[in-house]
């Protein structure tokens, strides 16, 4: 027992946890055909079926109610400014499994030759707004408010002490839907973290439908007809997002150190926190000489690589590997697609880059700019 | 599209059953209703309504059996029955008249329902000339032609009015000649009740009180209102279960929200409900009474409830309503696990100030009375803080309390010439093997050094060595001493006065520390002495301590040089030889190199460090490392270090340790222990390098705090202390106003807690720690002195046939050092400033002495004024007496005074003629010197009463209160007697 806790500790480290959720994501919601052969060759889609929904859910109550033996999980688990992160849990999972299935009978019909679900079933074709759906909704609604009222009876607002601008909590955390974005902020500084990369997050994750220039996939359920651009939305959403926050609520203790499900939240725990800047990788460890005194000459690898990646990289794929997708898309959106999803995708770059080369910042000019 | 749409509207195209969702909704709406009871049962469900209510019940209990008793009571009272049964024959007789009564009472009645019709007639007409003359003004000011029209309405009104008025004023005069002649009937009725009600007033009260609470008593709409007002949702309105007339909102003390005060409110006693009234004490808690209410809440108490509160002494969440979220805290984990089972209870983690726990409550007192010493009622804070100061904890914590104090211990600038090297290098190891209550902590041999033994054993000696190179040299005073009587010398050390303050060889120490044993600590105990050092040091030092260190606290006992060579033989016959006798270790190169190393590496390189020890010889090494050690250790702390004169204190600051947070007390891996500020305390105090326990760390790196030894008790006084040292809050500190007599008393305090003055002396009611040892001295060397005495001298001075009936308690009295208790008001401000500053013998039959303290003018002046001020007595000018010797009130003082009369001098020395005709222990001090000596007004009172002023005095009371005079002169008037006495008595020191 203390063995598998030993080892999910482990396993929940962001540093082996987020690599192979980030590998096992793309054959789960496989991007292209290459990936949805083996989507399909691993059984992953039968995920989407309501046995797999059963198991699936199942485990994971199964999993919580076992873990929850734990003092340590339980403690973190059952405070109450976390309970709200476990039903976002399970309500994620629930909700991508409901649509998910959805998107696979209609595949499956596609296939055979059939419409799409929502052309036959005479319940999801038209329902009456009046009396049904604002009726199930008023039932919806009654239901909420009970169900609010006796949370909020059993598990109580957690007050704390008079507030004191001398004395902050550790960990001192922000409220449960910014917990990513204090993540972030162990990778990048703040104006990016904070400023940027949230806002062309949320912007590319409210473009991607709009970049989707295919009208084959549209007005049913279906996953396989707009693989890439649900599997890149799921990607920014479930991985840039809920898991932050899920390692954010559940994973980051004191002094925001990270603590896997099972350990004490030890006030003193020690990390090495040993960083260095890309220059110094470059220049000392590479090329064994001190750095440069010119400032564009010391960081000109990082700031050329940025610019490489962001500005020649699209043209060059353009010309080569998604030369069919450009064309599909046009100049203005494939550019567009291009800059918001390697933008978004610096974040896990970033964050790899960390946890294998100790990188502090790619590119940094002290009081200037540091990426 | 057309036919969907032409039956769009048909419900029988549904898709969902209209039924099934009728179900689901009347389901939900069911859950709903339910959650929305549950919500207003929750709100209604609480702790503190069912304490309520049950205090009802016991306070029910309370007043009807009060209520019985006084009944009792009066039921035997003849008054009572007299009264009551002239109550029934007046009635009886008024009974007769019932039916003219009741004509006469209907008659009232009616003239009253007029009256009120016509008062209510009146009223409405005054409104409406009210509304009218603001119509006029108003017409009149804006020019309105209507002005006049309703001018003249305005007149009518007016004129109706006063019509009205004198209809009512004929009708009330109507009323109160009915009401007369009703009065007038049934006044001697009336009149007896009323006597009767003086007499049963408390019994009447008891009764309504229980008419209160009693719902038998209550008619039946009462006793239904009683019952709904308290029903869920009904208590919204004006329930008798309520929070609102229970809580304190405590005047001029707020809450600090760090942005801002908020007014304190104190809901403990919406629980606490007996808190502040007698006649609960038998009651668990939360009805049981207050356990001292002269001191706390009652209205004429120092603290009253409405100015303090609850939570200005107990801490905790005023505002909490439920005993978890009161910040209740347990006293012990077992009290913990017992709250938890019967009350749920928790930690309440998220509240800075949670309440003290039981045994530390005192430490509330020293948020407001920091400045004092002691503390009336606070026992446990007072040792705390006397502990305190006697393990100097100020010399390495700077504590607010104690800046500017002398450092603790002996000096160490001459050591050499006091001990030998190798007792120093064991004593330094290991203080309490050659005095098991020594104040000497240890620091080596701890818990987390014994495994580095050799490296410590060389540290110890690497300090001792650098102590003795640099130890100057010390000139004694005296290079031979003559030859002592170590048994004179016992007799010696038990009646000089030593045991004040010293524990002697053979004394045993009480099992737990009480204060009163703390200050016969006040000196290190006598035991082992001729161990330690020579008897030619002693014999030095005991003539003149301050010679050897000038800032010591030993006084001067003014010894002969006789008396001091007899002490010191006596003292150095105690001997502990197998403490130090192997010789300490030789000086190891490689340990003391590595010492060297970690001291010297973040000047320079471990290169450069290397290559400096190299040059350095043994000694040079040793040297270097002992100076190093002692910074380390923070020796100076506590010793006068030669090279370490002005070094700053060591350890963390004591000042707001209460408040710090938790997060910066280091628990290591001491997971067991709670993680609660005073737990920690306790556990640093009884082993201070426990947390080092399991932790990798370099030696010099591990805790450095040495291990006092402290017991149990005085672990428990200490945290008390610790847990007062919080952040001033001006608000409450402004609750003991600085005057000018609480300045000068704290000072006196402080200073007589320095110099131990309660070792010997009763000082405002407390000290006197000596007492036990005069009892000894009395049973065990008085007795055998005298004996011997009427052996050699065969002279009988009536000691021995009195001895039987002699009170035991008397006679230590009699031999005790005086009880200094109101001595401000005794004495003059200047004869106590030259007697402190020069003793002089005042009481020669006593052996104990008052030693010479060579106080500063400043101290002596603290003292003086400190004993005046706590007196509330004229500082430090007073006017003298003046005597007139040819009056004839001074001959008469005169008479009375010879031995004809009162016979003063059968007691008191006079001039110093010691008294002829009474024993020893029955002599009082000398009157030739109480012109100088004494206030005037203060004679007269004692010669009034003595036995208020010091109960168990031997003076006799010659004018006891309702009694004749015992002597006939100046026309018998006791106050013109004693003040002839008095004036006679200050001419006796002025004549010789």
């Amino acid at each position: 027992m203390e063995t598998l806790k030993h080892l999910l500790n482990l396993l929940s480290d962001p540093r082996i946890s987020f690599p192979i959720l980030m590998i096992l994501f793309f054959f789960i919601f496989p991007p292209t055909a290459w990936f949805e052969k083996w989507n399909k060759r691993l059984h992953f889609d039968r995920l989407w079926t309501p046995v797999g929904g059963l198991v699936m859910h199942g485990l994971m109550l199964v999993a919580l109610v076992a873990a929850t033996l734990d003092p340590n999980f339980r403690l973190i688990v059952t405070k109450p400014d976390n309970v709200p992160i476990v039903i976002l849990i399970f309500g994620s999972v629930y909700f991508l499994w409901l649509s998910m299935r959805q998107a696979r009978d209609n595949d499956q019909r596609l296939e055979a030759g059939e419409k799409p679900d929502e052309y036959c079933d005479p319940k999801r074709r038209d329902i009456l707004v009046w009396p049904d759906v604002l009726y199930i909704e008023l039932i919806a609604m009654i239901l909420c408010m009970a169900f609010i009222i006796i949370w909020s009876l059993y598990l109580q607002a957690p007050l704390e002490q008079p507030a004191n601008p001398a004395l902050a909590p550790n960990p001192a955390k922000a409220p449960w839907y910014f917990l990513a974005l204090q993540e972030m902020l162990v990778y990048f500084d703040p104006w990016l973290a904070g400023v940027v990369f949230p806002t062309l997050i949320i912007v590319g994750l409210i473009a991607l439908p709009y970049l989707d220039s295919d009208r084959a996939g549209s007005g049913f359920y279906s996953f396989s007809r707009r693989k890439l651009f649900i599997s890149l939305f799921c990607f920014g959403w479930l991985l840039l997002w809920v898991y932050l926050i899920i390692v954010g609520t559940f994973l980051r203790g004191p002094n925001w150190n990270f603590f896997g499900p099972f350990e004490v939240w030890d006030a003193h725990k020690v990390v090495p926190m040993n960083n260095v800047n890309l220059s110094e990788l470059i220049w000392i460890k590479l090329l064994h000489r001190p750095l440069p005194n010119s400032i564009l000459l010391r960081e000109a690898v990082g700031i050329l690589g940025l610019l490489g990646y962001l500005f020649v990289l699209p043209p060059l794929l353009e010309k080569s590997a998604l030369k069919r997708f450009a064309g599909q898309m046009g100049r203005m959106r494939y550019g567009l697609f291009m800059f918001l999803s390697l933008m978004g995708l610096l974040l896990p770059i970033k964050m790899i880059l960390r946890w294998t080369l100790s990188l502090k910042y790619l590119v940094s000019i002290p009081g200037w700019f540091n990426i | 599209m057309a036919d969907k749409k032409e039956n769009s509207h048909e419900w029988d195209q549904r898709h969902y059953s209209a039924h099934l969702l009728n179900i689901i909704f009347a389901l939900s709406s069911l859950i709903f209703l339910a959650s929305m009871i549950l919500m207003f049962w929750k709100d209604y469900d609480r702790e503190w309504r069912t304490h309520q209510r049950s205090f009802r019940q016991v306070e029910l209990a309370k007043t009807q059996e009060a209520l019985a008793i006084e009944q009792e009571r009066l039921t035997s009272a003849s008054s009572y029955t007299t009264l009551s049964n002239r109550v029934a024959e007046l009635e009886a007789a008024q009974a007769a008249q019932k039916s003219e009564l009741d004509a006469m009472a209907v008659d009232r009645d009616k003239a009253d329902k007029k009256l009120g019709v016509a008062t209510q007639d009146l009223n409405f007409e005054k409104a409406e000339a009210s509304a009218m003359r603001y119509r006029v003004e108003a017409a009149h000011g804006e020019h309105d032609h209507k002005a006049e029209a309703l001018r003249a309405a305005y007149e009518k009104l007016t004129l109706s009015v006063s019509t009205k008025s004198s209809v009512v004023d004929g009708l009330q005069a109507e009323l109160e000649a009915l009401t007369a002649a009703m009065t007038a009937r049934t006044a001697a009725v009336d009149e007896a009740r009323k006597e009767l009600g003086k007499v049963t007033l408390q019994r009447d009260l008891l009764a309504l009180r229980l008419s209160k609470l009693d719902p038998s008593k209550m008619d039946v709409a009462t006793r239904l209102g009683d019952t709904v007002r308290d029903l869920p949702l009904m208590d919204a309105l004006n329930p008798r279960y309520n929070i609102r007339d229970h809580q304190i909102i405590v005047e001029g003390i707020t809450e600090d929200l760090i942005f801002d005060r908020v007014p304190r409110v104190d809901r403990c006693t919406v629980c606490h409900l007996g808190i502040d009234r007698k006649g609960f004490e038998d009651q668990p808690n939360p009805f049981k009474t207050h356990p001292d209410l002269d001191l706390f809440l009652g209205l004429s108490s120092p603290h009253p409830l409405k100015e303090f509160g609850c939570t200005s002494c107990h801490g905790g969440r005023g505002r909490g309503t439920s005993f978890t979220s009161a910040a209740h805290m347990p006293r012990s984990p077992e009290q913990a696990a017992e709250w938890k089972e019967e009350y749920g209870w928790h930690e309440l983690h998220h509240w800075d100030r949670p309440m003290r726990p039981a045994q530390y409550t005192q430490a509330g007192c020293f948020e407001c009375h920091s400045g004092a010493s002691q503390t009336t009622g606070a026992d446990s804070l007072n040792l705390g803080l006397a502990v305190v100061e006697r393990a100097g904890c100020y010399g390495c914590h700077e504590i607010e309390k104690y800046v500017g104090r002398s450092r603790v211990g002996p000096t160490l600038q001459h050591i050499a010439s006091k001990v030998t090297p190798q007792w120093a290098y064991h004593w330094l190891n290991d203080p309490k093997g050659f005095r098991d209550h020594t104040w000497m902590p240890s620091f080596f041999n701890q818990t987390n050094n014994s495994d580095i033994k050799d490296r410590t054993d060389q540290e110890a000696n690497a300090m001792v060595q650098y102590l003795m190179r640099e130890s100057r040299a010390h000139e004694a005073a005296h290079e031979s001493m003559p030859t002592g009587d170590a048994e004179r010398g016992r007799v010696l050390t038990r009646s000089l006065g030593c045991q004040g303050c010293h524990m002697l060889d053979g004394e045993t120490y009480p099992e737990t520390l009480t204060i009163q044993s703390l200050r016969r600590q006040q000196g290190p105990g006598l035991t082992g002495i001729g161990s330690k050092t020579t008897a030619l040091w002693v014999f030095n030092w005991l003539k003149d301590p301050r010679a050897y260190h000038p800032a010591t606290r030993m006084p001067n006992l003014r010894l002969s040089d006789q008396e001091a060579a007899d002490t010191a033989a006596y003292l150095v016959s105690s001997r502990k030889d197998d403490f130090a006798a192997t010789p300490p270790p030789a000086p190891a190169a490689e340990a003391l190199d590595a010492i060297a190393l970690e001291f010297m590496v973040p000047g320079m390189t471990r290169a450069q460090a290397t290559q400096a020890l190299a040059t350095m010889s043994l000694d040079e090494k040793q040297q270097y490392c002992g100076s190093k050690l002692i910074r380390r250790y923070g020796c100076f702390g506590c010793h006068d270090i030669p090279g370490f004169e002005d070094a700053r204190p060591i350890g963390t600051t004591l000042n707001e340790i209460a408040d710090k947070s938790i997060s910066k007390l280091d628990f290591g891996l001491q997971h067991d222990l709670p993680h609660i500020n005073y737990a920690w305390f306790e556990q640093k105090l009884a082993n201070p390098r426990l947390f080092d326990e399991g932790m990798v760390k370099e030696p010099k790196d591990r805790l450095r705090m040495p291990n006092f030894h402290l017991e149990p008790a005085a672990i428990n006084a200490v945290v008390t202390a610790l847990l007062g040292f919080t952040k001033p809050d001006d608000e409450l500190k402004k609750m003991v106003p600085r005057t000018p007599r609480r300045i000068f008393v704290e000072k006196g305090e402080a200073l007589a807690g320095e110099l131990n003055c309660r070792g010997c002396h009763v000082l405002r009611g407390d000290g006197g720690a000596i007492k036990d040892s005069v009892a000894y001295w009395l049973e065990h060397i008085k007795t055998n002195s005298d004996a011997s005495e009427e052996d050699d001298s065969g002279e009988d001075d009536g000691w021995g046939e009195e001895e039987e009936e002699i009170d035991v308690a008397a006679l230590a009295r009699a031999y005790s050092p005086p009880n200094l208790t109101g001595e401000g008001a005794k004495v003059q401000p200047t004869w106590l400033f030259h007697f402190l500053q020069a003793p002089e013998t005042i009481r020669p039959w006593l052996t104990l002495r008052m030693p010479s303290y060579g106080l500063s003018d400043d101290q002596l002046n603290t003292l003086t004024a400190f004993f005046s001020y706590d007196a509330e007595k004229p500082f430090p000018f007073v006017s003298q007496t003046v005597v007139d010797t040819n009056s004839a009130a001074y001959a008469a003082g005169r008479e009375m005074f010879s031995p004809s009369a009162m016979s003063c001098a059968r007691c008191h020395i006079t001039g110093g003629q010691t008294p002829i005709g009474s024993s020893e222990d029955n002599w009082a001090p000398d009157l030739a010197k109480a012109h100088a000596r004494l206030r005037g007004d203060w004679i007269l009172t004692w010669l009034q009463n003595p036995q208020a002023i010091e109960p168990g005095t031997k003076m006799p009371m010659y004018w006891a209160p309702g009694e004749q005079s015992p002597v006939p002169h100046l026309d018998g008037d006791p106050q013109r007697q004693r003040e002839a006495i008095r004036d006679y008595m200050f001419s006796l020191g002025n004549t010789q």
